[in-house]
């Protein structure tokens, strides 16, 4: 997969990468607050040109079969580790996330494509009884047809990926947009679909604006969203006017339990909250963000949890400490 | 942080739950820094229990930390939210983690291992936290077929036994 420092702010539409006609957005690097480039919108004409392509792929994908689009996921998945470092970095400039997360991140979006290319073709419905013995009856498992994917800024690639991969192992064709705050990393993916046919991967950018026109469009069956309650319920309205198909993974307040029982391996539990609550500054969907800690041992907890966080360092993102092999063969991880 | 919006809001948050009586132990400043929307990780106890800190999505890094008296009130308290994607657990005492499992009301419940993804695990929210599952059903249709190998008349179709007619 090619490289390169160069952000490539080119949509990919029925193959073709072409420049935006919409609106622009400014993509800030957190970090230095500077605007690292500038890439155009996805006009409301090219979203129609993008789904009448996904639209247009989609029999031939369909008809490909399950070893064929197997062996094509695994070969995402090695363009994908082969650019992952320059991934990283551009994720890094563009969301903020330290480089050592955003490493972990392209390895757990490889892994999830090379885990769909298999799962794929081992899953394409069931045989029940029958009512007479010279009968097969069957439960057939169809692809949807052209799935939308909009995606929020936390984790840019890993929450494309769990929407990609199993939507084009099933047999679809997908529109994704990542977030307005960060394009580049999704958009640097073009290449890693370009032995695909085309059509069936198109990337585009835009705003809310880009991803209601893609969840109201009448030719999009299906929405995979992940991001705030807010805009979900919007995305479930949409799509509830047409039936469309959706799949909404919104935010949470999740608890986090401390049993007494703990009290011997108090200070594991309070690291344990510590990453949990803290892992990319908090901006998981599934942080920890209620501590219920049994009153026994709460003191105790609080002053090894507060001691744990002391000695937490901020700092530039891009640094690369020399413990960062630690994770790299894991294929699991938050989200 | 990712944007100053988003750093905001939490501040918002902090500061609301200061004025209602909350002590922050650590964190929630720049951090020192001197450009970059950071926040620095937040301690804090006495959050009201009303408090937007313990009922809306912050996602800032702020742990709130409530005592509880039983693990009875630490369910109730968990469960009473709007939300459901996820929960943690720390306990070695197999009651605990078992009531846990079955009573927390969340997509994943995870013991002694926070965070931990599986893909084979089905991602996805109770209650406002989401619809669906991610995996490969997502994004399937299902269709149910039934097939005869025999073309032959069935004999519960017309002319009903009874009723007449030819045949």
């Amino acid at each position: 997969m090619p490289g390169g420092d160069k952000y490539d702010t080119r949509l990919l539409i029925g193959g073709e990468l072409l420049a935006g006609a919409g609106t622009s957005l400014a993509v800030e690097n957190p970090y230095t607050t500077e605007t690292i480039v500038t890439v155009s919108s996805a006009s409301p004409e090219q979203v129609e040109a993008t789904v009448a392509a996904a639209r247009e792929a989609w029999p031939g994908w369909a008809q490909t079969t399950a070893g064929e689009r197997c062996e094509l996921l695994h070969e995402v998945a090695r363009r994908l580790r082969e650019g992952a470092e320059d991934l990283a970095r551009t994720m890094t400039a563009e969301g903020g996330k330290p480089l050592l997360e955003n490493r972990d991140e392209l390895e757990w979006t490889a892994a999830a494509f090379d885990y769909y290319a298999e799962i794929g073709r081992d899953h394409a419905g069931r045989v029940i009884p029958p009512i007479e013995a010279t009968q097969l009856a069957m439960v057939v498992k169809d692809p949807l047809g052209v799935v939308g994917c909009i995606v929020p800024w936390n984790y840019p690639l890993l929450l494309l990926a769990w929407k990609v991969a199993p939507a084009l192992a099933a047999g679809n064709c997908v529109v994704c947009k990542p977030s307005e705050l960060t394009p580049l990393s999704t958009l640097k993916l073009a290449s890693a679909f370009e032995h695909l046919p085309a059509g069936v991967v198109n990337l585009v950018a835009g705003a809310g604006d880009v991803g209601a026109a893609i969840a109201s469009h009448p030719d999009v069956d299906c929405i995979a969203f992940t991001g705030s309650v807010a805009t979900g319920k919007k995305v479930a309205a949409a799509c509830a006017e047409r039936m469309a198909r959706m799949n909404l993974e919104m935010g949470g307040k999740d608890a986090f339990i401390v049993c007494a029982d703990v009290a011997p391996q108090l200070e594991v539990a309070a690291r344990g909250g510590a990453w949990a609550a803290f892992l990319n500054a908090g901006q998981v969907c599934t942080s920890a963000e209620r501590f219920y800690v049994a009153e026994e041992i709460f003191d105790d907890y609080v002053a090894a949890f507060v001691e744990h966080t002391r000695g937490l360092v901020l700092g530039d993102l891009s640094r690369s400490p020399p413990t960062s092999d630690r994770w790299s063969q894991s294929h699991s991880g938050p989200m | 942080m990712v944007s100053e919006p988003q750093r905001a809001n939490v501040i918002t948050q902090l500061d609301a739950a200061r004025s209602a009586g909350a002590e922050v132990l650590v964190g929630g400043d720049d951090g020192g820094q001197a450009r970059g929307h950071f926040l620095s990780p937040a301690v804090v106890t006495g959050a009201a229990a009303d408090s937007t800190l313990l009922t809306e999505e912050t996602f800032g890094p702020v742990a709130p930390l409530v005592p509880v008296s039983s693990l009875d009130e630490a369910i109730a308290l968990a469960n009473g939210t709007e939300f459901g994607l996820s929960a943690n657990v720390y306990t070695a005492d197999l009651e605990n983690a078992i009531r846990c499992m079955r009573e927390l009301r969340a997509g994943t419940v995870w013991i002694n291992d926070p965070l931990t993804d599986n893909d084979a695990g089905p991602f996805g929210g109770f209650k406002q936290s989401g619809l669906g599952r991610e995996g490969l059903e997502a994004f399937q249709e299902t269709k149910h077929v039934h097939m005869e190998s025999k073309i032959e008349r069935k004999e519960w179709w017309y002319p009903y036994k009874g009723y007449g007619a030819r045949d």
